[in-house]
C-alpha cells in the first residue's frame, strides 16, 4: 500500500475477495454443462466501476467455485494456467487496481505445486485462493502437504474459500444458506486437526465469508487437535484439554478473516471478539453480490469496525 | 461456608444403565466415536454440586431410540421416560426432566407425550434434529407440533449422530457437524413455516445454536426455498446473491430466529458475544452438556461463561437460573424442598 496520505474520499479500501470470470473460464464451465446462466455478468470494466463507485482501490481478482478443477486433472491445469494469464495481463494492464490469487488445479497434486511455482515466482501474483474442498477432498488433508508446503515457503497469502458439497452428498444442493459458508469450517477443522497451521506456519491465511462458523467454533473445532491427536482416548487426553485449553482458539486468533457476511451486528460481534482488527480484511464477493449491497455493507462496517488510530484512516483493517 | 448451588443446568444428560444394557445387546455402543459412559444419578448429582448446580434438567442425547424398529423404541422411549420420573421422585428439588418421543413414529411419539407430561409430570419434551433424514419441519410431523404448540411445550432441540456423514466427513463429529445438524433443523422449520405457524412453542437449541446466530443472516436469506424435509430447491450454483427476499423478509425470518432461547453448551467468548448480541440475556439459558461431556469440560464451559465481561450482575442471574425458572416453574418450588433437605 502507498504511504502517502489519502484524502478521506478517496479510494482507499484493498478488496480481497473479488471474483472474475474470465471469458475462457466461462466457456470451459459451459462445455462440462455448467448453469453459466445463473453466473453474474462480469467485465474488468465492471469491476473498475463497483471499485469507483463504493471506494475500492484494488481488487485481488480470484476464480469463483467450482474453480479450475472441473472433472479433470489435465483440463484443470489448462485452464488454472489460462485463468492465471487472464488475471495476470488485466493485473499488468492496471497495476494500481488488480491484483490476483491464483487459481490452482487442486486436487492434482502435480499440477498444483508446479502452478504455485508458475504464478508465484513468474507471474509474481499476490497469491493463491483455494476452495474448501473439491469433490469431497479437503484443504487440511494430509494429502496435499506438498501443495501447502510450497505455498509455506513461499509465506503466500492464501485466500480459503468455500465451495459446493461434492456431487454425490445427498445435501449437495440442499443448502447454500449454511453448508456452503461451513464448508470453510470443514476445511479449517482439517487444518486443525492434521496440525497443518502448526507445521506450516508462514502462509498468510485469510478465511473467507468471514470463516464460515469458525469464529463461532473456534474452541469447539479447537479440541479435535487433541482428541485426533490422542487417539480419542478421554482419560488420557483430559489433562492436556485442561492444560492447553484455548489451543484451539489461539489458531483461530493466528489467521485473518474477510468481511463477507459480516456487516451485521451479531457476525461482527464475534469476529470483533475474536480477532485485532488488523486481521479483518474487506472483501466484496463482486459480482455476486451487487454494487447497492457492497455499498450498504461498507457503511455497517464502518460502524463495526471503527478506524484505528494506528491505521491511516482506513475503515477497515486491510493491510495486506 | 461453601458457595450455595445457584444454577439450573438445561443440557444435562442421562445415560440409564438399563437402556445402556438394550443396545449393548444389540451391538450399539454409543454414537459414532463415542461409548456409553459409565453413568448413574448419583454421579450425576455429585457432579451437579461440583459445578454449582442446584437443579439439572435431564435429556436422553443420541443415539435416542430409533434403530429401525417401532416396538423397541417405544420400549426405550417409556424406559428412559420412567427413568427419569423416579429420579424426579427421589431427589426432589435437583431434577427436571424432558421426555424423549420414539419419532420418527408420530403415533407412539403423541401417545408418549401425553404419557409423559400428564402422568409422569415431565417439564417439556427433547426432539433430535433429525431421525433417519427427516428433520424437524417434516410434513409427517405435523400433528405432534400441533399438539406442543397446544400444550405450549418446552422443546429442546438437541442433534442426533448420522453414522453416514460423519464417516464421510472424517471429523470428529459432535465438534462440527453436529451443530449443523442443529442449524439444518431450525432451517427446516423456519422455510417449512411451522416456526411461524406454532409460536407457543419454546425452544431452546442446544450448544447456543450449533451456528443459527452467526449464519442468522444468511439463513433468513433462504426463505422462500425449501427446507431439507420438503425435497430442496435451492440450487443457486452455491454462491448468494440470486433471488434472495426483500430485507422485510429477511428481517421477518431474522425476528423468528430471535424468539427461540440458547443455551451456553459451547465455550467461547466469541460464541457469547455473538449470542449477547442476538437474543441478549433474557433468552440464553445455561447448559453443561453434562453427562456426556466429562467433568473438567464442563468446568471450561463454566469458565467461558465467568469470564465473559459482557453480563452484568443481573443479566448473569438471568442466565445461570432466572430464564430457566421463568421456563420451568416446577423448578422454582423445588428451590425450598431442595434448601429444606440440605439443611
Amino acid at each position: 500500500m502507498s504511504s502517502k496520505k489519502k484524502t478521506p474520499n478517496a479510494p482507499t479500501l484493498l478488496d480481497v475477495h473479488h471474483h472474475m470470470v474470465p471469458p475462457v473460464y466461462l466457456q470451459a464451465l459451459a462445455k462440462k454443462g455448467g448453469d453459466i446462466e445463473g453466473l453474474p455478468e462480469w467485465t474488468p470494466e465492471r469491476s473498475l466501476r463497483m471499485m469507483d463507485r463504493v471506494g475500492v482501490e484494488k481488487a485481488l481478482l480470484s476464480l469463483s467455485p467450482p474453480g479450475a478443477w472441473l472433472g479433470n486433472d489435465e483440463e484443470a491445469v489448462r485452464l488454472a494456467r489460462a485463468c492465471n494469464e487472464f488475471g495476470a495481463s488485466l493485473a499488468e494492464e492496471h497495476p494500481d487496481r488488480f491484483g490476483v490469487l491464483a487459481a490452482l488445479p487442486f486436487p492434482d497434486l502435480e499440477g498444483a505445486t508446479a502452478e504455485v511455482a508458475y504464478t508465484l515466482d513468474t507471474l509474481k501474483l499476490d497469491g493463491v485462493i483455494l476452495f474448501s474442498n473439491v469433490q469431497g477432498k479437503y484443504v487440511g488433508d494430509p494429502e496435499f502437504d506438498p501443495i501447502i508446503a510450497e505455498l509455506d515457503e513461499r509465506q503466500a497469502m492464501v485466500l480459503l474459500h468455500p465451495n459446493s458439497m461434492p456431487d454425490d452428498d445427498e445435501n449437495a444442493a440442499l443448502y447454500p444458506w449454511a453448508e456452503y459458508p461451513i464448508d470453510v469450517a470443514r476445511a479449517w477443522a482439517r487444518m486443525v486437526l492434521n496440525d497443518t497451521l502448526v507445521r506450516y506456519p508462514g502462509i498468510r491465511w485469510i478465511l473467507g465469508h468471514a470463516g464460515g462458523v469458525v469464529p463461532f467454533m473456534a474452541e469447539r473445532l479447537g479440541k479435535a487437535h487433541y482428541a485426533k491427536l490422542n487417539g480419542l482416548r478421554w482419560g488420557r487426553i483430559l489433562k492436556d484439554l485442561f492444560l492447553k485449553r484455548h489451543g484451539g482458539l489461539k489458531l483461530a486468533k493466528g489467521v485473518s478473516y474477510d468481511t463477507v457476511g459480516v456487516a451485521n451486528p451479531v457476525s461482527s460481534a464475534a469476529l470483533r471478539h475474536l480477532v485485532d482488527p488488523d486481521q479483518i480484511r474487506f472483501g466484496t464477493n463482486f459480482p455476486w453480490e451487487s454494487e447497492e449491497s457492497i455499498e450498504a455493507s461498507i457503511r455497517s462496517l464502518a460502524d463495526a469496525f471503527p478506524p484505528s488510530q494506528t491505521d491511516d484512516a482506513r475503515p477497515i483493517g486491510i493491510g495486506a | 461456608m461453601a458457595e450455595k448451588n445457584h444454577r439450573i443446568d438445561l443440557h444435562y444428560h442421562i445415560v440409564p444403565k438399563p437402556y445402556v444394557e438394550v443396545l449393548v445387546d444389540r451391538g450399539i455402543h454409543g454414537p459414532t466415536n463415542f461409548r456409553f459412559p459409565a453413568w448413574t444419578p448419583e454421579k450425576a448429582l455429585k457432579h451437579m454440586d461440583r459445578n454449582r448446580t442446584r437443579a439439572a434438567v435431564t435429556s436422553l442425547s443420541s443415539p435416542g431410540v430409533w434403530f429401525g424398529d417401532v416396538g423397541l423404541a417405544r420400549r426405550l422411549s417409556r424406559l428412559c421416560n420412567e427413568f427419569q420420573a423416579q429420579m424426579n421422585a427421589d431427589y426432589p428439588g435437583r431434577f427436571g426432566s424432558l421426555a424423549f418421543l420414539p419419532l420418527p413414529d408420530v403415533n407412539g411419539a403423541l401417545a408418549e407425550l401425553e404419557y409423559a407430561l400428564d402422568q409422569l409430570e415431565h417439564d417439556g419434551v427433547v426432539l433430535l434434529t433429525d431421525t433417519e433424514g427427516c428433520y424437524l419441519g417434516d410434513p409427517e410431523y405435523e400433528e405432534l407440533f400441533a399438539e406442543l404448540n397446544r400444550r405450549r411445550a418446552v422443546v429442546f432441540i438437541h442433534p442426533h449422530d448420522d453414522p453416514v456423514r460423519e464417516r464421510r466427513y472424517d471429523l470428529f463429529s459432535p465438534l462440527l457437524e453436529w451443530p449443523v445438524h442443529t442449524t439444518r433443523a431450525v432451517m427446516d422449520l423456519l422455510y417449512s413455516g411451522r416456526l411461524e405457524r406454532y409460536p407457543n412453542i419454546r425452544y431452546i437449541l442446544a450448544h447456543g445454536g450449533g451456528s443459527v446466530p452467526y449464519l442468522a443472516h444468511r439463513i433468513a436469506s433462504g426463505l422462500g426455498h425449501e427446507g431439507p424435509s420438503q425435497g430442496g430447491d435451492s440450487a443457486v450454483g452455491g454462491d448468494l446473491g440470486i433471488g434472495t427476499p426483500s430485507p422485510e423478509r429477511i428481517e421477518h425470518g431474522i425476528g423468528l430466529l430471535k424468539r427461540l432461547y440458547y443455551d451456553t453448551a459451547s465455550p467461547g467468548q466469541a460464541h457469547l458475544a455473538a449470542l449477547q448480541e442476538f437474543v441478549g440475556p433474557d433468552q440464553l439459558v445455561f447448559g453443561t452438556d453434562g453427562g456426556w461431556t466429562p467433568p473438567i469440560q464442563t468446568a471450561q464451559t463454566i469458565d467461558e461463561l465467568m469470564a465473559y465481561d459482557g453480563f452484568d450482575p443481573s443479566e448473569l442471574s438471568a442466565v445461570e437460573r432466572g430464564n430457566a425458572l421463568s421456563l420451568f416453574p416446577r423448578l422454582a418450588q423445588g428451590e425450598t424442598l431442595s434448601l429444606a433437605q440440605s439443611a
